[in-house]
C-alpha cells in the first residue's frame, strides 16, 4: 500500500524527477489504516473539523450536501484516490458536507497536523495544499459543465463513459442527485438504455 | 479610484481571517503593490481572449467580467461571471496549461487591478511565500463550488432569486441568452420562468 500511496502522492502533487520524493516517501509512510467502513458507515458529517487527508482503498464513497433539506450527491470516490473536505482541509472551515461509504472499504488517513509537519521538515509548501485546490476546482468545472450543457441523456452517458461501474455503485436515488435529474426521469433513462441493449 | 485605494481594497481582501501578527501580512502588503491599475476598460473588452495562455490575475475593482463560450453545438456557455472585489484568472491555463477554452468579456464598463503572471509565478516558488497562492487559490475554489453547488441544488428559478439578491450587477449586465447559459437552462424556460415571475 505504501508504494501506491507514494505512487499516488506524486500524481497529486504534480512533481516531475526527484524533487521532493524525499517528502513524499515520509508522507506516503506516515499514513496509516484510519477505519474500516461497511456500507452506509459516515466518514465525517456536516458541522465537523475534518482536518486530514484520506486514501481510499478498494470501495467506494460518495459526498453528499444538503442544500433546503435536498441531499445531493457531489462526488464520488472511486477506488484507490485520495479524498478529503474541502471546506475544512482547503478553505478552513467545518464541513458542510456527508462522506458516505457505499461500498466496503479500508481507509487510510494522515492527520492535517502530520502533513503540515511533514511538509515543513521536506520543504515541500504549499504545493499539496495547491495541488488539491486545482483538483477540487477542476471537478467542479467539469460538474457545472455537465448540469449547464448537457440533456438528461447526456448526463447520464458521460458519467457511464467516465465510470462504467456506477450503476453498481450507487442507488437510483444517489443517481438522480449526483446528475441533477428527478428519480423518475432516471428510471426512464436507464429503462431506454436498456431497452436498447435488447 | 486612486491606486493606493485600490491596493488597499486588495489587501483587506487577502487579510480577510488573518490574525494581526501572521507572517504573511507583509508578503501581501509587498504584492499589493505590484498590482498596476486601476485600468478602465469598455464594455465589450475581453481581458482574456479565447487561445489566450497567460495567467495574469486580475482583481474588479468594478463592473462585471463574465467568461463567455461556445459548446460543441454552438451554444451559449457561461460557466462564471465575476463582480466588484472578486478575482479573475485564466481558469483553463491555470488548471491544466492549455489555452483558454472561452473568452473573458467584461459585460459593463469595468475597473480592474492587473499583476503580471510570472509575480504569481515566482511567489509559488518562494517558501513562506506560496501560502499566498494558496490564498488566491482558495478564493478561486470557493466561487467555482458555490456556483457548482446552485446549479445542483437550486431550481432555476432559486438560482436566479439568488442572483438577484448576490450577484445584482451581473443579473443586470446579461442579455436574456446569456442568462440562461449561465443558469444552465434553454432560453424558452427564462422566459417562461421570468413571465410567470413578472419580471
Amino acid at each position: 500500500m505504501k508504494v501506491r500511496l507514494e505512487r499516488e502522492l506524486i500524481n497529486l502533487y504534480g512533481l516531475e524527477g526527484v524533487i521532493g520524493v524525499e517528502g513524499i516517501k515520509a508522507m506516503a509512510a506516515a499514513f496509516s489504516v484510519d477505519s474500516i467502513c461497511m456500507g452506509r458507515d459516515l466518514i465525517w458529517t456536516p458541522e465537523t473539523n475534518v482536518q486530514k487527508l484520506y486514501f481510499n482503498t478498494k470501495g467506494v464513497l460518495a459526498e453528499f450536501s444538503r442544500v433546503d433539506g435536498k441531499m445531493l450527491c457531489q462526488q464520488i470516490i472511486t477506488p484507490y484516490r485520495f479524498f478529503w473536505s474541502e471546506k475544512s482541509f482547503l478553505m478552513w472551515e467545518p464541513s458542510d458536507t456527508t462522506m458516505v461509504c457505499l461500498k466496503p472499504s479500508t481507509i487510510y488517513s494522515l492527520d492535517g497536523e502530520q502533513v503540515r509537519k511533514i511538509t515543513h521538515e521536506n520543504n515541500l509548501g504549499f504545493l499539496l495544499a495547491n495541488g488539491l485546490t486545482r483538483e477540487n476546482i477542476k471537478g467542479y468545472r467539469i460538474r457545472s459543465r455537465n448540469l449547464s450543457l448537457l440533456n438528461a441523456t447526456e448526463r447520464l452517458n458521460d458519467t457511464l463513459a467516465t465510470n462504467p461501474r456506477i450503476l453498481d455503485q450507487l442507488n437510483r436515488n444517489e443517481l438522480a442527485s449526483y446528475l441533477g435529474l428527478s428519480r423518475s426521469s432516471v428510471f426512464r433513462l436507464l429503462h431506454t438504455l436498456y431497452r436498447g441493449k435488447e | 479610484m486612486e491606486k493606493n485605494k485600490a491596493r488597499e481594497l486588495i489587501e483587506y481582501d487577502l487579510t480577510k481571517g488573518l490574525s494581526p501578527s501572521n507572517a504573511l501580512r507583509p508578503v501581501i502588503r509587498e504584492f499589493t503593490q505590484m498590482f498596476e491599475g486601476p485600468i478602465p476598460l469598455h464594455k465589450g473588452q475581453h481581458v482574456i481572449t479565447k487561445g489566450d495562455s497567460h495567467k495574469n490575475l486580475f482583481f474588479i475593482l468594478d463592473g462585471v467580467i463574465a467568461e463567455i463560450g461556445r459548446d460543441e453545438q454552438g451554444g451559449l456557455y457561461i460557466p462564471s461571471a465575476y463582480e466588484s472585489l472578486q478575482w479573475c484568472t485564466n481558469m483553463e491555463t491555470m488548471l491544466t496549461g492549455k489555452k483558454a477554452q472561452q473568452s473573458y468579456v467584461c459585460l459593463t464598463p469595468t475597473l480592474i487591478m492587473q499583476v503580471n503572471a510570472s509575480v504569481i509565478e515566482e511567489l509559488a516558488l518562494q517558501a513562506g511565500k506560496d501560502e499566498l497562492v494558496f490564498i488566491l487559490n482558495q478564493r478561486f475554489l470557493n466561487h467555482v463550488r458555490s456556483h457548482f453547488f446552485r446549479l445542483l441544488h437550486n431550481s432555476p428559478k432559486q438560482h436566479y432569486a439568488w442572483m438577484k439578491e448576490n450577484a445584482p450587477l451581473s443579473l443586470q449586465a446579461f442579455t436574456r441568452d446569456q442568462l440562461a447559459a449561465h443558469l444552465g437552462i434553454g432560453r424558452a424556460t427564462l422566459f417562461r420562468m421570468l413571465k410567470t415571475k413578472g419580471s
